[in-house]
């Protein structure tokens, strides 16, 4: 589905990819893990086309995104669904108006039609019956739930959650989990996750990769990386998650 | 060595940052004017900003251009009473507004109230990642923000001037008529004597040009923004600084070639 080989990334003199590689398996969930800096969203960034690498390969569902245009891009980019971080609702748009604003954008839906799908993707988030309510209104995790509802409003082939249980209390985190995992199950889409915490993508991942200086060093499903004894996943499993002071 | 150095080196620095700005600025300036070619036209959003930056901003309009209007015709009605020219004020103050009052503080409010606005958006929605999240949907962000914004102001700017010349004479007529006494007829006599065609054309022409900058440089600065709340502050006053200065220097680049 996506297969990402030998990423090369840096930012002026700083080496954010050396030599990435990994392949995200259609319909599975799975989860990019590594420290707060070690370039996750930069790799996100490269799948979706909102970064150009300096050297590898990325194809997503048969196309090399090297060899695109920019508008071919934003052809491959409706693939997605992107579930930010920090939600990244418009905040001066209500809940309606954030849901359907893909749908207005790239279909040719009449109204009526709209408001039954954000309806829809409303009831799949446990939201029914907030359209009218102003992102400012909403809790962090009920933003959270309408910007995934906005994120499958297009019926996406793939979907990145950017992070999606950071700054979640341990019930909302449960949530959100439940969530990623019953929207793969009801949608049956790839499903990219990035994130830091171990104990969530143990849980709803089918694969695991873990991203250290630059690098895939662990790669497989949670019964296998849970065995590996790369210092770096020691830490994450120990539940210490501690950035390296130096390389050595 | 280096206290000698450093001022060179400071210099270097002010003239690589000037240097990369206006590039990045003219860039932008290209992708707007690209994109208002392309689909999707988006008329709905470009009326919603004439209506900010326009219509909003009459009544800031309507004090400014009064009070300027009238406060140049007590201070011209007063000298030209001196040589029993009184009925000249009206004409003085017509010429003056059309070709350069009313373009250029129009233009300053429009920079100050609408400006200053966009910037803040822009900068908002850059740092809460919500131009990302534009870019995920495959809405190309230029088209959807800085398109209809950059069509708006360079639009609505020659109506605002048009209404900034007519609320500046008419606080001028009640000044010099009202106050002064000066003859009603002669006041608006000189006027339509004076003030021709192509001296409303030319102020409503660098009015339009001023718009265009404030969208540019504005949109620019919210763009680009960085840096959280404190970031989009100062990208807010820089975008109202700028913009004020390109407004004074635009205005005597044009002048001094249509002169």
């Amino acid at each position: 589905m996506i297969d990402v080989q030998d990423l090369h990334k840096s930012f002026k003199q700083q080496v954010v990819l050396d030599g990435a590689s990994i392949f995200f398996a259609e319909g599975k969930i799975t989860t990019i893990l590594g420290g707060s800096g070690s370039g996750k969203s930069v790799l996100v960034k490269h799948i979706i086309g909102l970064l150009r690498p300096d050297s590898g390969t990325i194809v997503v569902d048969g196309q090399d995104l090297e060899t695109l245009d920019d508008r071919e891009l934003l052809q491959v980019r409706k693939k997605f669904g992107y579930l930010f971080q920090d939600s990244a609702l418009f905040d001066f748009m209500n809940v309606f108006d954030n849901i359907s604003f893909p749908l207005f954008e790239h279909t040719r839906l009449k109204r009526s039609e709209v408001q039954h799908v954000v309806a829809e993707k409303l009831r799949l988030v446990g939201l029914a019956g907030i359209e009218k309510k102003m992102p400012s209104e909403l809790s962090g995790g009920m933003k959270k739930r309408v910007a995934l509802a906005r994120a499958v409003a297009l019926d996406p082939k793939i979907i990145i959650y950017d992070e999606p249980t950071t700054g979640l209390d341990p019930v909302m985190t449960d949530t959100v989990n439940d969530l990623i995992a019953t929207t793969q199950e009801a949608l049956g889409i790839t499903t990219i996750v990035i994130s830091h915490d171990i104990r969530s993508s143990l849980r709803i991942s089918d694969f695991l990769g873990l991203l250290n200086e630059g690098k895939i060093v662990e790669f497989g499903t949670p019964e296998k990386v849970q065995e590996s004894e790369h210092p770096m996943m020691r830490l994450f499993l120990a539940g210490i998650e501690r950035a390296p002071v130096s390389k050595s | 060595m280096n206290y000698l150095l450093a001022p060179i080196a400071a210099l270097g620095r002010v003239i690589i940052t000037f240097i990369t700005e206006t590039g990045s600025i003219l860039i932008l300036l290209f992708l707007a004017l690209r994109n208002s070619l392309r689909r999707p036209y988006r008329f709905k959003l470009i009326l919603e900003q004439m209506e900010f930056i326009g219509v909003n901003s009459m009544g800031i309009i309507t004090l400014t251009g009064f009070f300027t209007g009238a406060v140049f015709a007590l201070q011209t009605g007063k000298v030209f009473r001196l040589f029993n020219a009184e009925g000249y004020t009206g004409m003085v103050v017509g010429i003056s507004l059309v070709r350069e009052l009313a373009p250029v503080l129009t233009s300053l409010m429009v920079a100050a109230r609408a400006g200053s606005a966009i910037a803040a958006k822009l900068g908002t929605m850059r740092v809460t990642h919500q131009i990302d999240a534009l870019m995920v949907m495959a809405v190309d962000p230029v088209n959807y923000l800085i398109v209809p914004r950059f069509i708006a102001t360079t639009l609505v700017m020659p109506v605002l001037t048009a209404y900034f010349d007519f609320i500046g004479i008419l606080g001028s007529y009640v000044v010099g008529v009202v106050l002064l006494g000066i003859n009603e007829g002669i006041f608006v006599y000189r006027i339509e004597w004076m003030v021709d065609v192509g001296d409303i054309s030319h102020g409503l022409i660098k009015s339009s040009v001023f718009g265009a900058l404030i969208a540019i440089i504005s949109c620019h600065k919210g763009f680009y923004s960085g840096g959280g709340a404190e970031g989009v502050g100062r990208s807010t006053t820089e975008a109202v600084v700028l913009s004020s200065i390109s407004i004074f220097v635009a205005d005597y680049v044009i002048t001094a070639l249509v002169i």
